[in-house]
């Protein structure tokens, strides 16, 4: 139970957070770049920063590596051990960095000293991260986290790519943690359930087919919900199936609904896929199944408490261009009472959502400019304080056929319920209730006519949201963009590209078509037969044993090469089997012939000649069919450039969030927001239900809040005037 | 202008799954304002059993003829030449283990990474 001293405890922890970033800052002392000046200096004091530094994950131990460089406080400054504890920090960090789900890991490190005055200096080395996850399929709910919580879903790509593959929402864990239990606090007050508070408790879970534990309780006055949830997530890369989840999960609600309970407890597997970015237009397409029985009832007199059992099939499609992001899902539900009927009722639902964010970007583009020219615009970006101004739009209908009885639980009730998962546990968020802010919870449809029973069977809602940022301050430091780091992200990013192409590239039926030229190669290799140095006299033995030893290798080698190619389909290596290998074994071959041939034993010397004339024959065909002819695309370059683009479009979605991390991520902002919502449920007695209001949208390092007040313009009688809306959430305050 | 010393490590995992390459690059200044590079190299492969295991762990200093190469690698990546010579410098480490090659020969080989760069690979 999260109490008020927690959640205060919660704003402190992020305000003086703040406070330190704000210091740093400031920081002043101006040094010579010339570390060598300050040999003998005393030093100050010695840290490790990192622009996550406010991520107790991203920075955890960075006091035991300060312990362990070669630079220590106690001794004199010298600028040798300063220099090498950069590659220490290096190696330290990454060890540090969980590396699982994850496509790129990247550590960056410089040096730098401050305040160099008064005969002493401060040293400091600044460590950038960036874990880039194994694309995943909800780059919607990723859109929606960077605007949302920008600091802690920054920070928490930057610590490890297994965060973003955890939780629905956007709700990223600590990867530091993962081996441990990890609770995240959440409390939010409403008028239905009152204030409510709960705790989210993850945890690796080492049995056999799930990889995670995870305990998601709240409760209040008048309710509780509680969700246990076995999962696991993979992600097997394949274009119909690029991240797969199952679970089997627990859950139990009992909430009030207008003057009523509603009690409900499932026991639910299901089963998520989400496919790789598909079509010219990078669409990721969802789709999810789920089965789940169990017991509902209403306190209503008369109404039916029974056993209950479903079949859930959900499909969707999401993007991200640019600034924008689209999401949009069809869900079907067909439930049964387990009374005699086989379907009592069959549920649809269609939910969209989009949403846009005005923040510049580079103008820098690698088709027109060449990095670090001075077209290249992209580290002015790092360090500038973002302002961005966010639009989201969300539209939710839904319909129930009934054919025999539909249970109250089932039925639609509309309010200020944030969640309102289609299926429990869903990676995704797709709605199955109507959203309305400025009603409490469960309340449109509570007041339905006695003779209909609790809850609708038809509605719609729609939702607008506008968040300006007014104050601001940018996640990363402006030292970053001084230096060359986002160069060395460039390179980072293109090995990476490059060795995913490699994948790609020696699977196209293209490149699988040069086996046979490969094998022949390794054929005729294979069948050189080299002199035995023992049957020469002992200065003959002397000079040609280490000739055959390289070329036996060399052999090997190639061996190993061909096969590396033909069987496991690394055809990149032919570059390197017709650049290095196969010309410099023709050099080992000619420098046993000449020596064979000025001893007199041109017998073996003819023998080896032919041999190497064969290789070299074969090496010939194989160049043919490999490398181009002058001014013609070969199918060997269409493959790679088929490979290339494969590759650029799998690391599409991880270049897109890093930039946002580059480029738009604030350590904190403020922000108004604007709300306007609309919403009918049918039957209810009422007509269509408004929602006008406004508030403040906070992201203060590792703490997020969302609060205002919401009007209600078309009240009943009973009803309040509206419904504040408020809600906190801190991302791994106990790590 | 001075030396600044910088470290770059990268590890990637292809979708594949059967491999994980390691590269760090590391750039020392020496007290005249000399620079020297240093690789790095780390290659997983999976086993028998579908485990990802080390075949090739290597450090390489960098010969001042090929600090050019170290610098454009650093800022542009490894092209294709380089990443065939990374898996040359594998094979080499698994005829290590079975006695064909030598540490010599490994690191004669690893060494190469850097100067196979394509002379027509960005700069």
């Amino acid at each position: 139970m999260i109490t008020r001293s927690a959640a205060v405890s919660a704003i402190l922890l992020a305000f003086f957070s703040g406070l330190v970033l704000a210091d740093d800052a400031s920081s002043t002392g101006v040094c010579d770049p010339d570390a060598t000046h300050y040999n003998g200096w005393k030093i100050r004091s010695i840290e490790i920063k990192s622009p996550f530094d406010f991520f107790s994950a991203a920075s955890s131990g960075f006091d035991q590596i300060v312990s362990g460089l070669p630079l220590q406080q106690k001794d004199p400054f010298d600028s040798k051990k300063f220099d090498a504890g950069v590659e220490q920090v290096t190696n330290a960090v990454k060890n540090r960095l969980l590396f699982q789900f994850a496509t790129v890991r990247l550590v960056v490190t410089v040096n730098e000293l401050n305040n160099c005055k008064e005969g002493a200096v401060d040293v400091r080395y600044v460590v950038y991260t960036a874990v880039i996850p194994s694309l995943s399929g909800k780059s919607f709910e990723l859109h929606q986290a960077l605007l949302e919580r920008p600091a802690t879903t920054g920070a928490s790509l930057g610590s490890s790519g297994s965060a973003a593959s955890t939780g629905a929402s956007g709700n990223l864990s600590s990867p530091g943690a993962s081996k441990d239990f990890l609770m995240l606090p959440h409390f939010a007050y409403d008028r239905t359930r009152h204030g409510y508070g709960g705790i989210d408790v993850k945890s690796e879970a080492p049995l056999k087919f799930f990889d995670t534990f995870e305990f998601d309780s709240s409760a209040s006055s008048n309710s509780s919900l509680g969700d246990l949830t076995l999962s696991a997530n993979r992600a097997p890369g394949e274009k119909y199936l690029n991240h797969v989840r199952w679970q089997l999960i627990s859950s139990y609600r009992d909430l009030p609904v207008g003057d009523e309970r509603l009690k409900e407890g499932k026991l639910a597997a299901a089963f998520f896929g989400s496919t790789k970015e598909l079509t010219s237009h990078g669409l990721i397409f969802n789709y999810a199944a789920s089965l789940a029985g169990g017991h509902q009832q209403n306190t209503t007199p008369g109404a039916v408490n029974s056993s209950y059992g479903d079949v859930k099939l959900l499909a969707g499609v999401e993007n991200r261009w640019g600034s924008n992001a689209m999401a949009g899902a069809y869900g079907v539900q067909m439930g049964s009472t387990l009374s005699g009927r086989t379907v009592d009722f069959a549920k649809h639902i269609f939910d969209f959502r989009y949403s846009v964010s005005f923040s510049p970007l580079p103008s820098f583009s690698e088709r027109t400019c060449k990095a670090g020219d001075p077209c290249d615009d992209r580290s002015k970006f790092i360090g500038a304080d973002h302002r961005p101004l966010s639009l989201e739009i969300r539209a939710t209908g839904g319909l129930i056929q009934t054919f025999g009885v539909t249970p109250s639980a089932e039925r639609f009730f509309g309010g200020n319920q944030q969640m309102a998962p289609f299926i429990d546990g869903q990676p995704w968020d797709v709605r199955g209730q109507p959203y309305i802010r400025s009603i409490p919870e469960y309340t449109i449809g509570s007041s339905n006519p006695a003779s209909f029973g609790l809850g609708g069977t038809r509605f719609y809602s729609a939702n607008l949201t506008i968040a300006k940022a007014v104050i601001g301050r940018a996640i990363l430091p402006k030292e970053l963009g001084s230096t060359d780091f986002v160069q060395k992200l460039d390179g980072a990013m293109k090995t990476a590209e490059g060795v995913i192409s490699d994948g790609y590239f020696g699977k196209d039926p293209a490149v699988m078509s040069v086996n046979a030229e490969v094998k022949a190669v390794g054929q005729e290799v294979a069948a050189l037969q080299l002199p035995d140095p023992g049957s020469f006299d002992a200065a003959t033995n002397k000079r040609i044993a280490p000739m055959v030893k390289a070329t036996t290798l060399q052999m090997k080698l190639i061996a190993a090469i061909v096969t590396s190619i033909t069987v496991k389909g690394n055809s990149n290596s032919t570059n390197a089997l017709i650049n290095n290998l196969l010309p410099s074994l023709d050099t080992d071959i000619t420098g046993i012939r000449n020596l064979l041939s000025s001893i007199g034993r041109t017998d073996l010397a003819t023998a080896l000649e032919q041999r190497r004339v064969a290789i070299g024959a074969a090496n010939d065909k194989l160049v043919k069919a490999w490398k181009p002819d002058a001014g013609t695309e070969t199918p060997i370059q269409a493959a790679r450039a088929r490979a290339d683009k494969k590759a650029a479009q799998d690391l599409e979605p991880a270049k897109k969030v890093l930039n946002t991390v580059l480029y738009q991520l604030n350590a904190y902002s403020v922000a108004p927001v604007g709300i306007f919502d609309v919403a009918r449920v049918w039957p209810s007695g009422v007509g269509t239900r408004y929602g006008i209001g406004g508030g403040v949208r906070l992201s203060l390092v590792n703490a997020n809040f969302t609060f205002g007040y919401a009007v209600n313009p078309s009240r009943l009688r009973g009803e309040s005037p509206g419904a504040l809306f408020f809600q906190l959430d801190v991302t791994d305050l106990f790590h | 202008m001075a030396c600044k010393a910088l470290s770059v490590s990268l590890d990637v995992a292809p979708p594949s799954g059967d491999t994980e390459v390691s590269l760090q690059l590391s750039k020392i200044c020496n007290p005249d304002n000399t620079v020297e590079w240093k690789l790095h190299f780390e290659l997983k492969m999976m086993n028998d059993a579908g485990t990802l295991v080390t075949v090739v762990m290597l450090d390489v200093d960098i010969n001042h003829e090929d600090q050019p190469a170290a610098q454009a690698t650093a800022n542009n990546g490894m092209d294709a030449n380089q990443r065939a010579q990374a898996d040359v410098a594998a094979q080499t480490a698994l005829l290590k283990t079975q006695g064909d090659a030598t540490d010599d020969d490994v690191q004669q080989q690893t060494a190469a990474i850097i100067p196979a760069r394509d002379p027509d690979s960005p700069a």
